[in-house]
């Protein structure tokens, strides 16, 4: 019985509250830059040969003879791009931390070179300043998770990349408490060549030549300030088989989650989850948003569904949401198992 | 017996025919590579110079300079000389730049199988549709030198490309 209890209560704090907002949404963008149209070229090392060949006649003999072979060999032309790969600017709550800004990361050169990272936030063009930003490099997912993308703290995380190879970088950022709603705040990723930088033609240590990038590339993204943000409130009635409130075998539970957003902002995408409790079952037909009937086994003919988007999950999706729009509530009841 | 093999040797030379004795280094040809690279002189101005190939920086994208010397070191006169050269790999030709005083300059799309002017390579394409081909198009340069070149008489041909 206090098993029931116990999972009960652990039940309330994992309401899941998914938006465009809270969650990140990474969408890739093939960003055309400048630069010349070889991306990268004949690779470094490649030998050129040429040989000519001549015919004549002597006396009206003809006879041919080849040249000599010449040779040169290719260099390695140091040359790098960084792009901001999201689609408009990152929403974020001031205050807060982990917002990540995603950046994409080639090297154009025409070999294997090795890149070094920074990241800065005293930019001007904007209405403030992110409090701090730190470099992560992704886990290849594309992703930003602060668990299993790795921060950039130096050398050891220098990432070598083939030519025409690409590594998505994030800029990490926590906001400071100030801003308000629609204001910007800009952040940058500066990607090095470990081999050599400085004005195109500059020679690195091997015969590289620093391209047109001159080997170091600094790209600028942006944060706004949302104060849009997604409450849920979640409550319980028990009614036992003895007409009483106790929650034991056989009991209902009905569960009440008021959501509601607050703010001047949109609230993109808001899906709400909640975990079936585990002992008990949901009783079927009695998923309910704003007193109307949700069915419970089909995903996508209405708001919610019950265990099919997530099994053992009640999944409603809100869409955008503001202000405006007010309280929505979502209510469905479970048994509590014999 | 010996005496034998050197008459026999003595022989070979009095009747070695003419080709043989013109087989002997009768034209020199000498193929080299530069590129363009800006430098700036002791006056502190900027200045072009062409340094071999083979000892600068070549990168994607560098305009190379070919130069064909070519050299009468025989005795003979060399008449309907024709020199061929096919563009390297990964390196495209440069429309115009083909020259060569006195001399008739052709194209190859195929490899060198034939030559015409630039107005006559035409590719088919794979909808049909035929057009002139581009000159980054080109396979092999030809030049039919329209003169007979003595003893001792030197020329050059020369052409760009550029590094892919």
């Amino acid at each position: 019985m206090m098993k029931v209890f116990e999972n009960i209560r652990s039940v309330f704090g994992e309401v899941l509250v998914r938006s465009a907002l809270v969650a990140t949404i990474v969408i890739s963008i093939v960003a055309v830059t400048g630069g010349p149209a070889w991306a990268v070229g004949t690779s470094a090392g490649t030998v050129i040969s040429n040989t000519a060949t001549v015919d004549f006649t002597i006396s009206g003999t003809l006879f041919t003879r080849p040249s000599n072979v010449e040779n040169f060999t290719v260099n390695e032309i140091l040359n790098v791009t960084a792009t901001w790969q999201d689609a408009a600017d990152v929403t974020a709550l001031a205050g807060s931390l982990g917002n990540a800004l995603t950046f994409l990361v080639t090297n154009t050169g025409n070999g294997t070179d090795t890149y070094g990272f920074g990241a800065s936030e005293v930019l001007g063009g904007d209405n403030f300043d992110p409090a701090t930003v730190d470099v992560y490099i992704d886990n290849g997912d594309g992703v930003f998770d602060i668990l299993s993308d790795t921060i950039y703290t130096g050398a050891p995380e220098n990432q070598t990349l083939l030519a025409d190879e690409s590594i998505t970088i994030f800029v990490v950022g926590e906001m400071p408490v100030g801003p308000v709603a629609l204001e910007t705040g800009n952040a940058s990723l500066t990607v090095t060549s470990q081999t050599a930088s400085g004005a195109a033609g500059t020679l690195g240590p091997g015969g590289e030549v620093v391209g047109y990038s001159l080997g170091t590339q600094t790209e600028i993204g942006s944060y706004v300030i949302t104060d849009v943000s997604v409450g849920v409130v979640k409550s319980a009635v028990i009614t036992d088989l003895l007409g009483g409130s106790i929650p034991i075998p056989g009991a209902t539970i009905e569960y009440t989650l008021v959501v509601t957003a607050t703010g001047t902002d949109t609230a993109v995408g808001v899906v709400i989850t909640d975990v079936i409790p585990a002992w008990t079952t949901y009783t079927s037909a009695t998923l309910t948003l704003n007193g109307g009937a949700l069915t419970d086994n089909i995903f996508g003919d209405d708001a919610g569904d019950v265990g099919v988007t997530t099994l053992g999950e009640v999944t409603i999706d809100l869409g955008d949401m503001t202000s405006a729009t007010g309280a929505q509530t979502i209510v469905f009841e479970v048994t509590i198992d014999q | 017996m010996r005496k034998i093999l050197f008459m026999l040797i003595t022989a070979m030379l009095i009747f070695a025919p003419a080709a043989w004795a013109a087989d002997d280094n009768p034209i020199k040809l000498i193929n080299k590579a530069e590129v363009e690279v800006t430098v700036v002189n002791k006056k502190g101005k900027k200045e072009v110079k062409l340094i071999d190939a083979a000892l600068a920086e070549v990168t994607p994208g560098d305009v190379v300079l070919y130069t064909i010397l070519f050299e009468n070191t025989g005795s003979d006169d060399l008449e309907d000389i024709v020199i061929h050269d096919p563009i390297p790999e990964n390196t495209v030709y440069i429309g115009g730049t083909a020259k060569g005083e006195n001399t008739d300059v052709t194209f190859s799309i195929d490899g060198g199988e034939s030559y015409d002017v630039p107005e006559k390579l035409i590719i088919t394409e794979s909808d049909g549709k035929k057009r002139v081909a581009k000159s980054s198009e080109y396979s092999n340069i030809r030049w039919k030198v329209n003169a007979k070149l003595s003893s001792g008489f030197k020329g050059s041909v020369s052409f760009r490309v550029k590094l892919e």
